[in-house]
């Protein structure tokens, strides 16, 4: 008998760390059959000190580990899964030894991305969640926890990637215990964003962008909640939807989110202020609707290891 | 509504909580216990089952004296003196409670003494006190005594400065005032009379001991109690001493403690901490028999408790565990055995499960389904994993054993046992320990919350796809009380299930955050809010021509917050029918608050355990099956599990078992505005329905169904043996 292959992605990302398990789906590409979450201030420690801390690290490896048990449940040695680091281990001075401990501790190989190969691997997801973005000038963001990324497409090129270094974590306001006020919030995005997006943007700026497409666990949030289309790999939030939706928890704690949504604790933080992020990027552009592919910078790396994406430049050794 | 005192002690009020009207909880649960001791007065039954049902009585009272009566005194004592939402006070419930459960054991009592035991007696089983034995009796216990009793005996001296050998909790003893005869030591000091002396009756014994058959006692079999035996023949205890008044005592303590949840890294001694804490907490009751009023003011004062305390009671003081199974033969005191077929088929599960799902309504679906589906996965090369939650298991346990040998079979095997089960403590521990030497994850448990929910997941590698198979139910993996309660399992493959049990294992195995779940309900997360959607859905689809309906099955229903659904709901017309086997804090039939809700509660020979939810939805009917009940602890302090049935022949049958269980006219007791339940009677025998009867024939029916298709063509083996398969 064959054996059936799984795949396993886990990516480390600012404010937590994420498990895939996927199988191979019935029309090819991957099925996911199995994925965990725990938080970790991996961006808390660095965008404040440059530094993972020993404390943060330490709780990071028990995750592995802790993941490397749940893989095991499916087979998975820990040398098979890979591994993905994004911004906040990227910008540690330490990050050479963080990625050594959990080599030795967890049998994990961390792969740090870049920003352009994490923009890449993003796209990848989003256009074959979509069947492809058809459309003159397409934007893709994901405002995440320490950083939002933006890829900008004419047809299927992606013709500008852009990082920002705000996210949901790193916005000063977050870090207040108290939860702050986001009126403040698009002022600073536009201060940071500004000179970027009318010199270094496409002729004309985001503004020509017919399609918007946004990325996760936010977003997909908002689409559950004030979607009005939901096709199997992709839901759609028209624009006046989408902006009452944020317009209507701007103010709210999490508490109060998940008390108004019914969602978990974890889901409430940081949603306001990704929204906000992606609210401020979405104004921007033309589109009439947002695009929510129920797909993460994950399913990117999981395509690299079909035929269709390839053999995915550092996207790590195939099942 | 009129506020009144009634028969049954429970006051409706209508300025509980939110102005709507509410019972009290702890009498409502005694009027539960007092459905019990109707069934010990049901002249329907024979006598050992009538036996059985005095048994659970006192067993309930036991429970509910160290868990809900001592949360009472600890609320008093901290000077917490909020009301509960029907609004009594902590001391007037106190009052109530210790009120009302003197007046039913004494009822309790004279059921024993003025039916049971006369007709026991004239049936040819004979219970002897030490003033009915005959000589050749007294010889037999004092032989008895010297061999197997005496080597096992210590007494202790009672004095209050000192607790050395405390009293225990739950044990019973036999308290001796003495006197110093001629040769025997004095006293040394004045203030060391009196002398009272106890000794504890050994539970390594058994209790019933069969005496001799007396001569013209016409054939009887004559037992008596091993604490008679004990005071017979204690003078043999003290030598040089005369016994002068003699009392047979039992401590109720404080069960109801915490673990120190801060104690991650020991958490497993911390619980063991507990057990011996409850051995030495607060008294909360004092049963003694009425031989000696010295020797009870002195286990008074010794305790350091008040005469509230004190439950005078008759012989014998503990009839807990007067069990009919240590009574051999007497068959014709018996009831006729209902004995479920048991598990038919021998295809695998997983073959099965790949086609459809299955609904196990237990006891009358045998539990071996469950126990052959994990000895299955034990042993099949293509398992990867296995998880389970375990809350109560039996001693020696089919399900830990196939863990375990799953676990050296090399598959990755994950025990969640929950240490926090109230008097399962110890059993856990030891099923933990072994698991883990065979090598099981085990999960202690989660901080601050009880695991409650019962879930297993397979994880199977084959040869398209990796498969997950599925159990989730209402009741625990224990094939011993899957006999004795009514419960339903649910098994499949369906993907949308399986994903949310993974998820669901990995929040408790801490692999991952609380997640958002698509199919299941998972308290404390969402269960309650959904479930208040689901009631306020109800009531929004209602119509004049489509009131739309609620028939919901559980063992509780104590959540002021589900209640007020409920009774807004009822407002709006919609029909809601509740089967709620205890504690019901609901007050249905009231004018323009809950007219259209009624409640019964059905007390028959299994114990009703199940929990099953219907909501019509206008047309789109929903059913789900829970391991909650809708009380505070379930929603908001444990981890459960609700789950839809989709399968629409299965839905069928869960509908099906909610309408057999409201049309029961047999066993069910109809809940009044008043607080009391009345009996339904049918006068006619031929109308007469006793539900439990219905799906027990239901069950034989199906079973000579199967035997009957195996008459008609084979049962062919097509699959090769283990070893063969490539």
């Amino acid at each position: 008998m064959t054996a059936l292959r799984l795949a396993a992605v886990i990516d480390i990302g600012a404010s937590a760390m994420r498990l895939v398990v996927a199988e191979p789906g019935p029309r090819g590409g991957w099925k996911q059959i199995d994925r965990a979450v725990k938080p970790v201030s991996l961006g808390r420690d660095v965008f404040r000190s440059g530094r993972i801390s020993r404390e943060t690290s330490l709780r990071a490896i028990g995750i592995l580990v802790g993941f490397g048990e749940l893989l095991a449940g499916w087979g998975i040695a820990p040398g098979d899964a890979h591994v993905i680091a994004t911004s906040a281990v990227r910008e540690a001075r330490n990050r050479a030894a963080f990625v050594g401990r959990v080599f030795s501790r967890a049998a994990l190989r961390i792969h740090v991305l870049d920003e352009i190969e994490e923009n890449r691997l993003t796209c990848l997801a989003v256009r074959h969640a979509v069947g492809g973005l058809r459309s003159a000038c397409s934007l893709i963001i994901e405002a995440g926890a320490g950083t939002t990324r933006i890829s900008v497409l004419r047809g299927k090129e992606i013709t500008g990637a852009y990082s920002f270094r705000f996210g949901a974590l790193r916005m000063g306001k977050y870090l207040d215990p108290d939860w702050g006020d986001y009126t403040h919030l698009e002022r600073d995005i536009g201060r940071m964003v500004g000179a970027k997006l009318d010199t270094e943007s496409p002729a004309g700026g985001f503004s020509r962008a017919s399609r918007f497409a946004a990325v996760g666990s936010p977003v997909r949030i908002a689409a559950e909640k004030a979607g009005t289309k939901t096709k199997e790999n992709y839901a759609l939030i028209s624009r006046k939807n989408f902006l009452d939706f944020v317009a209507g928890i701007q103010g709210c704690s999490a508490d109060e989110c998940v008390r108004m949504l019914h969602i978990t604790y974890y889901e409430a933080e940081g949603l306001v202020p990704s929204l906000i992020i992606c609210k401020y990027f979405f104004e921007r552009t033309s589109a009439r609707e947002i695009l929510v592919p129920h797909v993460s910078i994950r399913e990117g790396v999981l395509l690299g290891f079909t035929p269709e994406g390839g053999a995915a430049a550092g996207a790590g050794k195939k099942p | 509504m009129k506020t009144k005192k009634t028969e049954a002690g429970v006051f409706p009020n209508p300025e509980g909580q939110g102005g709507f009207p509410f019972f009290n909880r702890e009498l409502s649960w005694l009027e539960f216990n007092k459905r019990v001791l109707g069934e010990a007065r049901n002249k329907n039954l024979r006598l050992l089952e009538r036996l059985k049902f005095l048994s659970i009585v006192s067993s309930n009272l036991d429970e509910f004296f160290q868990v809900r009566v001592a949360s009472l005194r600890r609320q008093l004592a901290s000077g917490n003196y909020l009301t509960d939402p029907a609004g009594m006070s902590p001391a007037s419930q106190l009052e109530a409670v210790y009120r009302e459960a003197r007046k039913l054991v004494s009822r309790q009592y004279r059921c024993l003494h003025e039916e049971i035991l006369p007709q026991l007696a004239a049936g040819g089983l004979a219970f002897l006190l030490p003033k009915d034995y005959t000589d050749a009796q007294k010889a037999f216990l004092s032989d008895f005594f010297d061999r197997e009793i005496f080597p096992v005996l210590t007494p202790f001296r009672m004095r209050k400065e000192e607790n050395i050998l405390s009293p225990g909790n739950l044990k019973l003893h036999a308290a001796f005032l003495l006197e110093a005869g001629a040769g025997a030591k004095p006293p040394e000091r004045e203030e060391e009379a009196p002398l009272v002396v106890a000794v504890h009756i050994p539970s390594v014994l058994p209790r019933v001991i069969f005496l001799p058959k007396s001569p013209g006692g016409r054939g009887k079999v004559c037992f008596t109690l091993l604490e008679y035996a004990v005071l017979e023949n204690s003078f043999r205890l003290f030598e040089g001493y005369a016994i002068k008044e003699s009392i047979l005592f039992r401590v109720t303590r404080d069960a109801d403690i915490g673990v120190d949840e801060e104690r991650d890294e020991d958490f497993v001694d911390a619980m063991e901490e507990v057990l011996v804490r409850r051995e030495n907490s607060a008294v909360v009751r004092l049963s003694v028999t009425g031989t000696s009023s010295a020797l009870r003011d002195m286990l008074v004062s010794f305790l350091g408790i008040g005469p509230p305390e004190v439950f005078e009671c008759q012989d014998p003081i503990d009839m807990a565990g007067l069990d009919p199974a240590l009574f051999p033969g007497f068959d014709n005191l018996r009831e006729e055995g209902w004995n479920p077929p048991g598990a038919h088929g021998e295809e695998p599960v997983w073959e099965t499960l790949k086609q459809r799902d299955i609904l196990l309504h237990h006891p009358y679906d045998s539990f071996q389904t469950v126990v052959r589906l994990l000895g299955e996965a034990a042993s099949d090369p293509a398992v990867l994993a296995l998880k389970i939650t375990l809350y109560r298991t039996s001693g020696d346990s089919p399900i830990i054993q196939a863990l375990e040998r799953a676990a050296q079979n090399g598959k990755q095997v994950t025990a969640f046992m929950e240490l926090k089960a109230r008097f399962d403590e110890g059993r856990n521990i030891e099923w933990a320990q072994r698991l883990r030497r065979a090598g099981a994850i085990v999960i202690y448990g989660v901080a601050y919350l009880k695991v409650h929910a019962k879930a297993l997941l397979v994880i199977r590698r084959e040869k398209a796809a990796v498969r997950r198979y599925v159990h989730l139910a209402t009741g625990n993996y224990n094939d011993k009380t899957a006999r004795l309660y009514t419960d339903v399992g649910f098994l499949t493959s369906r993907d949308d299930i399986a994903c949310d049990v993974s998820l669901f294992f990995n929040a408790v195995t801490g692999y991952s955050v609380i997640p958002s779940l698509q199919k299941l309900v998972m308290a404390p997360a969402n269960m309650k809010s959904r479930l208040i959607s689901l009631i306020e859905r109800e009531a929004a689809l209602a119509t004049k021509k489509s009131p739309g309906l609620i028939m919901a099955k559980m063992n509780s229903l104590a959540d002021p917050e589900i209640i007020a659904a409920l009774y807004l709901a009822s407002q709006k017309g919609v029909k809601i029918r509740l089967i709620v086997r205890g504690i019901c804090m609901l007050v249905p039939g009231v004018k323009n608050v809950s007219e259209n809700i009624s409640v019964i509660s059905i007390v028959d020979r299994f114990l009703e355990h199940s929990r099953v939810f219907y909501f019509s939805g206008a047309g789109e009917e929903e059913v789900f099956l829970s391991s909650a009940d809708w009380m505070p602890r379930n929603l908001e302090r444990r981890v459960e599990l609700m789950f839809p049935v989709e399968q629409r022949d299965l839905k069928k049958r869960l509908v099906h078992i909610l309408k057999t269980c409201l049309l029961d006219n047999a066993q069910a007791h109809e809940l009044q505005s008043s607080g009391v339940y009345e009996r339904r009677r049918c006068d006619n025998p031929k109308k007469a329905l006793r539900s439990q009867r219905v799906f027990y024939e239901e069950a034989l029916e199906e079973a000579r169904e199967a035997e009957r298709a195996g008459k008609k063509e084979f049962a062919v083996r097509r699959r090769p043996p283990a070893g063969a398969q490539k």
